[in-house]
């Protein structure tokens, strides 16, 4: 399941009063180690002072003289990857986590850096599968048509048992990087396990076989480490939600993917290596 | 063989008095980026004592944060000229941490004609 804003904020955070002096608030950081101070005045939140305003003020000034850094709200209860886009946004330093509509933690960049940095496959320096599932559920809240395309690597076991795992981590990162770089702008690209990546597209299946065979193609084209050959096979499955507003979509999205996996295996029995497993309604998807 | 020796110590006060300057600034206050004081905590000061009276003035500036300016100045010269003014003038004197205080005398010549 993807994280949630209230896993990860900050339950009990310092804030600093708008006229407490810099040189005490830097006292405090050091003590606590804190990056960002959510800013009071009269008991409310009015901004926010980051670390860079303590390095740079002179210690004699007020808070209030200077604070620079900003923040925006967002419900506890939503994911992570929402936290951080909006702490990706401009000059946003600091999130308050609201639970009807009473401030219940705070959650800062480092907080989010190091949740994120979970959802990053070190081999690969793509993202894991939850990132995926949180762009296929935010393109359906939107009403877009979504396509995974699922890639799997022909024979890897064979190949890892042939020349060994540190040749097969070598040929994982180079399929890797032929999918950053043929990946389309606005499309979204995974590790999603073990020899298996995903791309998730916005548009329908049946116009993914073209960009899926080019990838395949560039596969069957790359000069692989030790001039092993490499073929890896896809499988598509897309489709749209009938009813926008209907609820939690998570179990559907898997599901999705499953189809997509399936149709990666079917593939590989293939002469073209390429199957459509699913196109059509994805509201209901029973495996 | 014993030396005698006689020390004593003495304090040499002197003192300067001078009426308090009400407010503590007089027109304008040029701050600086870096300056030990802010334009909100010195507003904030001089409010206490000239409750309304000044305005901050934030400025896009390499140097000078901010300019807090007497109001009743505005009635007199339109807030744009006279900051701009004062940023000439100020920003050749001013420098990054440290806060000028400016006097600013305006005189208005006026001169009119009537129909007898």
């Amino acid at each position: 399941m993807i994280r949630k804003v209230f896993e990860i904020m900050l339950k009990d955070y310092d804030t600093v009063d708008a006229f407490c002096g810099i040189r005490r608030v830097q006292d405090i950081a050091e003590k606590n180690k804190t990056d960002c101070f959510p800013v009071t005045d009269n008991g409310k939140i009015i901004g926010v002072l980051t670390r860079s305003d303590l390095i740079k003020t002179h210690p004699n000034r007020i808070v209030l003289d200077a604070m620079s850094g900003s923040y925006k709200y967002i419900e506890a209860d939503e994911s992570v990857w929402e936290a951080k886009e909006l702490l990706e946004g401009q000059g946003t330093d600091i999130l308050l986590a609201t639970q009807d509509d009473k401030i219940i933690g705070i959650v800062t960049k480092n907080a989010i850096n190091v949740e994120i940095s979970k959802h990053i496959d070190l081999l690969t320096g793509l993202y894991k599968s939850d990132y995926i599932i949180y762009n296929c559920l935010k393109f359906l809240e939107h009403g877009s048509e979504i396509s995974i395309v699922f890639f799997d690597v022909n024979n890897f076991g064979y190949i890892d048992k042939e020349f060994g795992h540190t040749v097969g981590d070598n040929i994982l990162k180079e399929i890797a990087q032929i999918l950053k770089d043929n990946a389309p702008e606005g499309t979204y690209l995974c590790r999603y396990g073990g020899d298996e990546f995903a791309l998730l597209t916005e548009v329908c299946a049946e116009n993914c076989k073209a960009l899926a065979q080019d990838i395949l193609n560039k596969v069957k084209q790359h000069e692989f480490y030790g001039n092993i050959h490499i073929g890896i096979s896809a499988g598509i499955a897309g489709g749209e939600r009938r009813n926008p507003r209907k609820g939690n979509m998570y179990k559907t999205v898997t599901n999705l993917i499953n189809l997509a996996s399936l149709a990666s295996t079917k593939a590989k029995k293939e002469k073209d290596n390429l199957v459509l497993g699913y196109s059509g309604i994805i509201d209901e998807i029973a495996i | 063989m014993s030396k005698n020796v006689d020390s004593s110590k003495k304090a040499e006060i002197t003192m300067r008095m001078s009426e308090f300057e009400m407010p503590p600034m007089q027109d304008v206050l040029i701050v600086g980026r870096r300056a030990p004081i802010g334009p909100e905590a010195a507003r904030r000061m001089v409010d206490i004592l000239s409750p309304e009276q000044y305005e901050i003035i934030k400025l896009d500036h390499s140097v000078i944060e901010a300019m807090v300016v007497r109001k009743a100045l505005f009635n007199i010269l339109p807030k744009e000229k006279l900051i701009e003014l004062l940023l000439e003038e100020g920003g050749k004197v001013a420098n990054e941490s440290t806060i000028v205080k400016a006097q600013v005398n305006i005189v208005l010549q006026i001169s009119k004609s009537i129909d007898l």
